[in-house]
């Protein structure tokens, strides 16, 4: 499983926990200044403050950034990381709870870490043999996966769990090595996946700026 | 959504004060809290969400009642087995739905046995909270 996948990229555990998706703070109107009352230049003709280019320009990249959004989804359906469970998080956004994918997957991501540290630690145990633990972190860690739609995580936490229901612990470290890499992936994807989202919403909101 | 209204509009038992069906959430894991709370509160569920059995077992000693209860399997200080059967045994008859991410018949079997009215693996999703629905409402009914 691990050759299908390209390299999950600089991923370590203890440091992902420091890392927040955030949508933009700032509003297309600070960005690129339209919309102030001193001296408002024509909305189209002005250069945002931040990239320099032409405010028309900076709309047309919504379109693009939205094609590259579903290129990505699409690469990671066809790759079998995520699953339609994702979608269904995604239906539930809307604009009572703008940012509800990006909070869920920033508990998980949250949860999941705190679980592989556990599971690392009671495998690196010199007397180990509290499976029964295991198993608990390991539910929960299938349960939290298969809800946002990550497939792949799931299915490696499924098969670590029988391994561990077997104290198997050889194959309980074969997987968590192969856990860990397939969540450093997953976690990588959807990082990216956010962050063209973020310039997707402040490209969108300078094509469509607020009226004063 | 038309269908959803009328099977959520349908049930029996709702809040008085609200006249909304209420569900309680029964999980220790913070990413299905999430999840399920915005599941239901998107059909229009008035929901609450308390983190094991012990926790539902008081909730439901303060005098509370709710149309139905999604009671997930593993969970700390009490389980879901635990949980649904001293709810049935203090005389709560509303609908209790197991919903966990084991697929092991033996380990469901005991589940449902502790008194469920349904059990759905987990993910939980909209097509299978409406099957739930359709149940509450049928047991209203009766």
């Amino acid at each position: 499983m691990t050759d299908m996948l390209p390299a999950a990229g600089s991923c370590r555990v203890g440091l992902m926990s420091q890392r927040r998706i955030n949508l933009p703070q700032q509003t297309a109107r600070e960005v690129t200044g339209y919309g102030d009352r001193r001296s408002p230049p024509p909305a189209l003709l002005c250069r945002g403050s931040k990239t320099g280019l032409p405010v028309w320009m900076l709309g047309l990249g919504a379109d693009r950034l939205r094609a590259d959004m579903n290129r990505l989804l699409a690469l990671l359906f066809h790759q079998g990381v995520l699953d339609e469970q994702f979608l269904q998080l995604q239906q539930l956004q809307d604009e009572s709870s703008p940012n509800f994918v990006s909070e869920v997957v920033n508990i998980y991501f949250h949860e999941s870490e705190k679980l592989l540290r556990n599971l690392r630690g009671l495998l690196m145990e010199r007397e180990f043999s509290d499976y029964k633990k295991m198993g608990i972190h390991l539910n929960q860690f299938v349960g939290s996966s298969s809800s946002i739609g990550a497939k792949r995580v799931r299915n490696v936490c499924v098969a670590f769990r029988a391994a561990s229901e077997q104290n198997n612990r050889a194959g309980c470290f074969r997987a968590l090595e192969l856990l860990e890499h397939e969540y450093c992936y997953l976690k990588n994807k959807l990082h990216e996946l956010f962050q063209i989202e973020q310039q997707r919403v402040l490209a969108a909101g300078i094509r469509y700026p607020m009226q004063n | 959504m038309d269908d959803h209204h009328q099977l959520i509009n349908g049930v029996a038992g709702r809040n008085p004060e609200t006249n909304k069906i209420t569900a309680l959430i029964v999980d220790d894991n913070m990413v299905n809290q999430t999840i399920h709370h915005r599941l239901l509160h998107s059909l229009g569920i008035e929901n609450q969400v308390v983190g094991n059995g012990k926790e539902a077992i008081d909730v439901h000693c303060s005098g509370k009642i709710f149309d139905l209860i999604l009671m997930d399997l593993d969970m700390p200080v009490m389980n879901g087995i635990e949980a649904t059967r001293k709810l049935r045994a203090m005389g709560i008859r509303n609908t209790i739905v197991g919903v966990s991410s084991r697929s092991v018949n033996e380990h469901i079997q005991e589940f449902v046995e502790a008194g469920l009215d349904d059990y759905q693996e987990k993910p939980l999703t909209i097509s299978k909270l409406l099957s739930i629905l359709r149940k509450v409402r049928n047991q209203a009914e009766l």
